[in-house]
């Protein structure tokens, strides 16, 4: 460092890092490297490569991975062609109900997986709402859609769960994209197909292929929705496997071994997005000077409300149906269903519950207690991540990464590492399920609050230290408050997210721990829907009320 | 005399492709611009005197006889407004302005007394619970003038603060920030890249170019004597004619006057166009004996009515030549006088005393 005059100081808060580097590094590369050590272990717990070796080359094993690929990719097929149509709409066009749309979209992503599957089973099941409905409306006494427990149920349920990241994430590139290309190609004799196909399709790839790769990765590690529709070991995907492996066979090293594959393949896809993402951030300058339009031809309006009503439909129907059916109850097999308050009562306590419903009231509370302290958790970690994430220099980036590194790394594997550390150090209960969750959702809070710190200008910094204020003063003073908003958005999310956690929590638990999320699978998999259902309405209600916030703490933004 | 010590810096910085070497004092109490192009390294010299950014090596900077170049920016009683204000979004007005009092440690009741007085220092009464988002540019503007104000600073900075402004608000807070300084008193520098707003308001101007100082003087005498072609031509209108042109039109008896003994280096000469005589529309044209050039048979190329004047671009030869005149020219040529008293010669850029 020869030369350094002129340098701007921008990293002098690197060292807030710190707590933050060690927590993660503490609780999140520990278990990863315990997953990873195991994986080169045998089954007596001696160093060798067998595992790796005998793994690896299993036809079973390939075929797993190769099943995992492909599902993803029908997968993120079907979500591009149901999201693509939306984009364009929301990006083009202004509409009565144009916010009801996005903020139907928005209500996947904000739901846990176990429920998108119990709303799916509910709405889509042969017993389920639509067959009903459509077995009144053609009149016949057979359920006219055969869904369930294939492939089709599985690319279904994650087109469903994943169509609004690929509609959100499009239409916000497209809105702010230049419309002048458009114009000058109008103007030079370009018809409107043309013009899309010429122009703004090429303009819009990054953006989609971005989406895109998101999405595959998403549905690659996919585990509740397999774990329930899949149902056999055809419809096996390399998570649900590991899950088995570890769970059901006890074959730690196994396990281990088919992380390490998974690991291999999802860093290669999230190396791609990555730098998808950097040359969507290079390739467009951005303008906000686009004018929407009401749509003025009948095709149009017709598009419009069809995909308006398609959508509440599929997206709002599996809901609505999960809410409709806790309160009801059969009696017997045959008996038809009537309305009912027997589910809540056993869920909170005031009846004792049969079977699987025993643990409901005990898994409510603990499902909010762990929840509120992953929450609170994650908000000292991130701003900490947050104020020494903001400078430039390989410290601050390296740190960033570590902190979005879990994201790379599926909460099954997070789960199977804390599995094996478990059985080390002989501690049960739950402390685990609390770290497991906080490595799980850090990432997610970060990504709200670390833009955030970006945006605040240097010069805010620079202003309060020439009237006087210290680096740290001005950090509690100036950037602090200004980061508020977000980091109570990240900590919602990460209430959300841990209160809807199955992945991890059943990966590393044994039977003595019980979470919403958890008694729900087992109320699936013993065919009470309508238990399930209750508690899953719990998720929702808490889901909608993270997300009516985080929306209204949108709007309180910074001039 | 201590007391009268102001700012005396040497800045240095190197970047790849810039550097900035720079020395020069400011008078306790004055108000000096910095006038230069963009990029020319005014915003880098604020920075340094901020201590914004690390200072290159044989760099010092004294303030009333104190060494701060050591110091971190929150020591140095260098205050900083900048160009686009930032007030802290999240703060209304008066948070903003007491913010530096708090830092202070000032009780609250005198924080509201003095941010009241600020508030009507800078014409903006009752304005305390406002939030910036609520404010024009040019109440931003104030009170970041305000804000910087209270932490009582021995130097205040102003950078371009008056850019993002309409021209009409430009002119009248270039008034307001004057008698802002008049009545606090405060060593101020301020940057510009506006000649006329340094002409108007600065008691001392420096002026930058290319990273180092092309003149330091009053805004008289910089603009009667420029020392660099820089200089001359940045700090408002004039002609520019190579040095041959003497040859041809030197009109004085014997035509034996001795200019100038050529050297060898680009030779320029220069003046202004109010010193610019229409010979053929003057009622006393410039006589034989009195040394001037006269540029015969120029031909009006336009003639731009400004008010109390009409600014006027002659050709004559392949050249132009501006002029201002308080009638319309009568024809479309004209002879044209200056007399070579006025006119500025240079060599290679740099003045040379006739």
């Amino acid at each position: 460092m020869a030369n350094t005059h002129g340098k701007t100081k921008t990293a002098e808060l690197a060292w807030m890092g710190i707590p933050a580097f060690l927590l993660l590094a503490f609780l999140f590369l520990v278990p990863l490297c315990a997953t990873l050590a195991k994986a080169f272990t045998d089954g007596e717990g001696h160093l060798s490569l067998s595992t790796l070796r005998t793994t690896f080359s299993q036809p079973y094993t390939l075929r797993v991975l190769g099943f995992t690929l492909r599902q993803a990719l029908y997968s993120t097929l079907a979500s591009t062609a149901i999201g693509l149509p939306g984009a364009y709409l929301l990006a083009n066009y202004r509409f009565p109900g144009k916010k009801i749309v996005t903020a139907v979209a928005t209500v996947p992503f904000v739901l846990p997986s176990i429920l998108v599957v119990l709303g799916f089973v509910i709405f889509y099941g042969n017993n389920g709402i639509l067959n009903r409905a459509l077995m009144v409306l053609f009149h016949t006494d057979e359920p006219p859609l055969h869904i369930l427990y294939s492939l089709r149920a599985i690319i279904l349920a994650h087109a469903f769960y994943n169509f609004p990241v690929i509609m959100n994430l499009v239409s916000t590139y497209w809105e702010q994209m230049d419309r002048h290309p458009e114009q000058a190609a109008l103007t030079l004799g370009a018809s409107r197909g043309t013009v899309f196909r010429t122009i703004t399709l090429p303009r819009l790839l990054p953006a989609l292929f971005s989406a895109s790769t998101l999405v595959f990765l998403f549905c690659y590690n996919s585990f509740a929705i397999i774990l329930v529709l899949g149902g056999g070991p055809v419809y096996t995907t390399m998570e649900t496997e590991i899950y088995r492996k570890a769970r059901m066979s006890l074959d730690g090293p196994g396990a281990a071994a088919l992380a390490l594959m998974s690991l291999i393949v999802t860093i290669t896809l999230l190396v791609i997005y990555l730098a998808l993402q950097k040359r969507l951030k290079t390739q467009e300058e951005y303008t906000h000077s686009v004018v929407q339009q009401q749509p003025t031809s009948p095709l149009g309006k017709t598009l419009i409300i069809l995909y308006s009503v398609l959508t509440a439909v599929f997206v709002l129907g599996p809901i609505i149906s999960v809410v409709a059916r806790s309160f009801t109850m059969t009696a017997s097999r045959s008996a038809p269903s009537q309305w009912s308050l027997v589910w809540y009562r056993q869920l909170f306590g005031i009846i004792a519950g049969k079977d699987n419903m025993k643990s409901a009231w005990i898994a409510l509370q603990n499902s909010l207690s762990i929840a509120v302290v992953v929450a609170l958790a994650t908000i000292p970690a991130s701003l900490s991540l947050a104020a020494a994430a903001k400078g430039k220099g390989w410290l601050p980036s390296s740190l960033e990464l570590l902190g979005m590194l879990p994201m790379a790394v599926s909460s099954v594997i997070i789960g199977l590492g804390y599995y094996f550390i478990a059985r080390h150090i002989h501690t049960k209960g739950y402390l685990l399920v609390v770290l497991a969750h906080l490595v799980i959702v850090i990432p997610f809070a970060l990504r709200s609050v670390i833009p955030e710190a970006r945006k605040i200008p240097i010069q805010y910094v620079a202003a309060a230290r020439t009237l006087g204020a210290s680096r740290l003063y001005t950090f509690w003073t100036i950037e602090a408050p200004l980061l508020k908003n977000s980091l109570i958005t990240g900590a919602m999310f990460a209430f959300a997210l841990s209160l809807g956690e199955l992945n991890a929590t059943l990966t590393l638990s044994d039977s003595t721990i019980v979470t919403l999320p958890i008694v729900m699978y087992q109320l699936i998999g013993s065919y009470n829907y309508q238990g399930a259902c209750a508690l899953g309405t719990i998720l929702i209600i808490a889901s909608l009320l993270v997300f009516l916030l985080t929306e209204g703490l949108k709007g309180n933004r910074h001039a | 005399m201590p007391e009268t010590r102001g700012l005396d810096c040497t800045l240095k910085a190197s970047y790849p492709d810039f550097t900035l070497d720079v020395s020069f004092s400011v008078k306790r109490g004055e108000l000096a611009c910095i006038i230069g192009p963009s990029g020319c390294g005014k915003t880098t010299t604020l920075q340094l005197l901020s201590g914004l950014i690390k200072p290159g090596n044989g760099s010092s900077i004294t303030l009333e006889g104190a060494d701060i170049l050591h110091l971190p920016t929150e020591q140095r009683q260098v205050a900083l407004v900048f160009q686009d204000y930032a007030l802290f979004p999240q703060m209304t007005v008066e948070d903003n302005i007491a913010y530096p009092m708090k830092l202070r440690k000032i009780p609250k009741m005198e924080r509201t007394r003095k941010v009241s007085a600020l508030l009507d220092l800078v014409s903006l009464p009752g304005f305390q619970k406002r939030k910036p988002g609520q404010l024009s540019g040019g109440e931003r503007q104030r009170v970041a003038l305000a804000r910087a104000l209270a932490s009582e600073p021995k130097l205040l900075l102003l950078d371009e603060p008056l850019s993002a402004l309409d021209t009409k608000l430009r002119k009248h807070l270039r008034e307001e920030i004057r008698r802002i300084h008049d009545e606090t008193g405060v060593t101020m520098l301020y940057v510009t890249h506006d000649q006329n707003e340094a002409m108007a308001i600065a008691d001392s101007i420096i002026v930058m170019n290319h990273g180092s100082i092309e003149q330091i003087a009053s805004p008289e005498e910089l603009y009667a004597h420029p020392k660099t072609l820089f200089a001359a031509t940045f700090m408002g209108e004039g002609n520019t004619l190579p040095y041959s042109i003497i040859t041809q039109t030197l009109a004085s008896e014997g035509n034996d006057y001795v200019v100038f003994s050529p050297k060898s280096g680009e030779q320029t000469i220069f003046f202004r166009p109010e010193q610019v005589t229409l010979q053929s529309d003057a009622l006393l044209p410039l006589p034989e004996f009195l040394p001037h050039l006269e540029f015969k048979d120029a031909t009006l190329a336009s003639c731009v009515f400004q008010g109390s004047f009409y600014q006027l671009v002659y050709h004559w030869n392949e050249y132009q030549i501006m002029a201002i005149s308080d009638r319309r020219p009568k024809g479309r040529t004209a002879t044209l006088g200056v007399r070579l008293l006025d006119i500025h010669q240079f060599l290679d850029g740099q003045a040379v005393m006739l």
